[in-house]
């Protein structure tokens, strides 16, 4: 169920409407019955396997807890590390390590006939998210920070939360696993504010970012296109990337507002970030502050007495997870090999950039150093997008060497993506800087903030696409 | 009394007004905003939108030329209007399926019966394809002043229906071409590709050889198109209408012998109907395309030829009409 479809809208209304009609205290099995239902619209069997995940990580969990050594600890940690990794690498991993093991061994030894065990199984939706949710909810309660949720339901519910379960984001349990003990009464303002986030989440992915998939697609398909369309291309595919994942990423934080929860923000204006690190600080914070959390930190702590390379390991170890993350595909390795090579940069030349930014008018520096970060990500991104590496070589040599005129698709389409990126971003940029203090959709003025509104929905209606659209974050 | 006192708690009196506000706000946007674009669609004259509209409700050809945009690029209507002594319209759209050209036609007939029909049947046309569903919203325009086209439009999605309660949604991603389509911006530019043919000539020439597929992009054929196939030869049979179909000329040699193509054979040799294949026609000669599935100007004029050289060697009857009188024809020019 793709949350632009009117099936789900239809879904939403629906489930809010019988939500708020149960008394409280019923509210949380009714949320665990809507989430259940919503994942068997996508396929009925992926019902019985989280439902595995989830009786089995509610048990390891408390038997986390109620061990009175470490060493009993480590040993259940360990068990739900098996088992969720487990899953993970054998849905999501198993096929590229087996290809790369056989690979590996055709290197060495003369031609093998036998063929590689393969498995024919599809990757259930949303499984890496969740996953990585349970992962922490267990190294939690062993580092002793959360206490092991012992009401089944509720372990679910943090668990299946239709909002969050398909695309993030990967939601901590401290934060999540309080408000199911609150009692939650209807607020309006829960529905206001989930509806226009939900309409800002229509408007990046219906508007933006998949009028760009439409050029996209349009331009990639033909070889040999002009340096200038490829680099045109290539910038407007890190929009679309942004669009993407942060519009649905808006209705899921909508969705789950209008349910009186609220989930963790996962992009910060991106693409103003002034350098690498601050640009992950503010894309995909689920992710990236889970990586910092328990794959950074840990390692650069546990090898602290190698100084500054500690660091550089440390980083290289958790990008390339969070590319890995990301599909079982060379090109997300190199990816977050390359996110960590830039850190790494950005670490030894700390001091000389300080410098430099002294020197210089801070607006210049800053909007300078903004232009540099975008091309970085917009660059890293043709490696993100490529199946292979000789087509993001090709991507990027054509950049460079091919002559010829842009591509046109006549100006409709200039103007719909002009206009699209251009709200987008201003919105941003006001968010970020405060630059005006006439604000259309922050107005305090309730009839020009909801006619503001009103516009945008006009406008969604007018230039959204609503055919044929993928989320590009399902695959992952 | 408790939920008296939740609805006075949070005001909700005063917030169902504001809701009802808003979308009172939105249903009067939609209308006024709906009723711009549609006098803009429906007032071009000139350009891919306005074809559409000429084929469904203007055209009064003799011949008329359906399919995708292998059909638009590849039947020059000048060259079978000076050899066979009919007008021709070129009703072929790209990147559309069955469903549009059924569509087209169904609306032409409420009108008028054109003399002959031109099928121009893609290689894997009857392959399931959820692009072919999407792109029936080109018809959209048309759901409203056209009841006999509504079942294709049904058939995108079961909510279609509701979607079209919004009078904005039919005209969906067309305002800066219907606008800048109005003001004529374009008046100065050589229309080569107006409504009075319909004919897109493609200028460039392929500098590439033949591309092989190996397997079909879907092995699971469409029933809904297969059905609609037997509709549109019953359609064109109905009314006296000369129906052919042609398989385009391309610069693709496929290794796989094709559902679609067997299957739309042996449909049309039940229905009677002439099934012409000329996908390996030129297959030595790659200047005459300007890809590996579209020909070129020069290649247009070269297949028209050869399609009306085939259509007068293999159907007397057509040369007896040409020749004796047009007026015997039937239909409400």
């Amino acid at each position: 169920m793709l949350f632009t479809s009117i099936v789900y809208f239809l879904f939403l209304g629906s489930s809010l409407l019988g939500y708020y009609l149960l008394p409280s205290k019923y509210r949380v099995y009714y949320i665990i019955i809507v989430s259940a239902l919503f994942y068997m619209y996508v396929k009925p069997s992926y019902l019985l396997l989280i439902a595995f995940i989830i009786i089995s990580n509610y048990a390891l969990g408390i038997q986390i807890e109620k061990s009175s050594y470490r060493h009993q600890k480590s040993r259940f940690l360990s068990i739900s590390l098996l088992i969720n990794l487990g899953i993970l690498i054998f849905f999501k991993y198993w096929n590229f390590i087996i290809e790369n093991v056989f690979q590996l061994i055709g290197l060495f030894s003369a031609k093998s006939t036998t063929s590689p065990p393969f498995l024919d199984v599809i990757l259930p939706i949303g499984l890496s998210y969740y996953i990585f949710q349970i992962i922490s909810y267990n190294i939690d309660i062993y580092r002793g920070t959360i206490k092991a949720e012992k009401n089944i339901f509720h372990f679910g519910t943090f668990v299946l939360f239709f909002p969050k379960l398909l695309v993030g984001p990967i939601e901590r349990a401290n934060l999540f696993l309080p408000q199911l003990k609150k009692s939650i009464s209807f607020d309006k303002e829960n529905i206001i504010e989930g509806g226009k986030r939900i309409a800002w989440g229509l408007f990046k992915k219906l508007v933006v970012a998949d009028r760009i998939s439409i050029f996209q697609t349009a331009v990639f398909a033909q070889q040999g296109q002009s340096g200038s369309t490829l680099f045109f291309a290539t910038i407007l595919y890190t929009f679309q990337v942004y669009a993407d994942f942060s519009g649905y990423t808006d209705i899921a934080l909508g969705t789950a507002r209008m349910f009186g929860f609220n989930l963790m923000e996962n992009f910060k204006r991106p693409l103003l970030a002034i350098n690498m690190s601050d640009f992950w600080r503010r894309w995909h914070i689920s992710l990236s502050s889970w990586v910092n959390d328990y794959i950074f930190n840990p390692l650069a702590l546990n090898h602290r007495q190698w100084g500054k390379w500690a660091v550089f390991y440390a980083l290289i170890i958790s990008f390339t997870v969070i590319g890995i993350w990301h599909g079982a595909s060379w090109n997300y390795i190199l990816f977050g090999l390359l996110q960590a090579i830039a850190l790494i940069y950005e670490t030894i030349t700390k001091r000389i950039r300080k410098k430099i930014s002294k020197k210089m008018r801070r607006v210049i520096y800053h909007n300078i150093s903004i232009l540099f970060t975008f091309l970085f990500v917009t660059f890293s991104l043709i490696i993100f997008r490529s199946t292979t590496f000789v087509e993001a070589m090709n991507i990027i040599d054509g950049i460079f060497s091919n002559p010829g005129s842009f591509y046109s698709d006549g100006v409709s389409t200039f103007l719909f993506l002009i206009i699209g990126c251009g709200i987008m971003m201003i919105y941003d940029i006001q968010e970020e800087f405060k630059i005006c203090s006439f604000s259309f959709f922050s107005n305090k003025n309730w009839v020009i903030q909801q006619a503001s509104y009103a516009v945008l929905i006009i406008y969604i209606l007018i230039a959204g696409v609503f055919d044929g659209g993928q989320f590009i974050y399902f695959a992952f | 009394m408790n939920l008296i006192n939740k609805i006075r708690k949070n005001n909700i009196p005063c917030f169902l007004l504001k809701v009802f506000l808003f979308f009172t706000i939105i249903f009067l946007l939609d209308f006024s905003i709906g009723s711009l674009l549609k006098y803009l669609y429906f007032h071009q004259n000139s350009g891919w939108l306005y074809r559409s509209s000429y084929a469904i409700d203007s055209t009064n050809a003799e011949i008329v030329i359906f399919g995708s945009s292998t059909a638009n690029h590849h039947y020059n209507p000048n060259v079978f209007e000076k050899r066979m002594d009919m007008s021709t319209f070129n009703a072929g759209k790209d990147g559309q399926s069955l469903f549009y050209h059924y569509a087209i036609l169904k609306g032409m007939l409420k009108r008028y019966s054109p003399r002959i029909v031109i099928l121009d049947f893609d290689i894997g046309e009857f392959e399931k394809d959820q692009r072919s569903y999407d792109r029936i919203s080109s018809l959209l325009p048309y759901y409203e002043n056209h009841p006999e086209i509504r079942s294709i439009i049904l058939l995108k999605s079961p909510y279609e229906k509701y979607k079209l309660i919004s009078k904005i949604y039919p005209f969906n991603s067309v305002i800066f071409t219907s606008a800048i389509r109005n003001v004529n911006l374009n008046k100065n530019k050589k229309r080569d590709n107006d409504a009075e043919s319909g004919y897109v000539p493609i200028k460039r020439v392929w500098s590439q050889g033949i591309a092989y597929i190996n397997a079909p992009a879907s092995r699971e054929l469409d029933s809904n198109k297969i059905n609609i196939f037997k509709d549109f030869i019953r359609e064109c049979t109905a009314p006296g209408v000369k129906l052919y179909i042609v398989i385009s000329p391309s610069l693709i040699e496929y290794k796989y012998e094709n559902p679609s193509v067997n299957l739309a054979k042996d449909i049309a040799n039940d229905f009677n109907v002439p099934f012409y294949n000329f996908s390996k026609l030129f297959m030595n000669y790659p200047k005459l395309f300007a890809d590996n599935l579209h020909l070129n100007d020069s290649g247009a004029q070269v297949f028209s030829n050869k399609v009306i050289d085939t259509i007068l060697k293999n159907d007397s009857n057509v040369i007896i009409n040409n020749k004796y009188s047009n007026s015997a024809i039937t239909g409400k020019k």
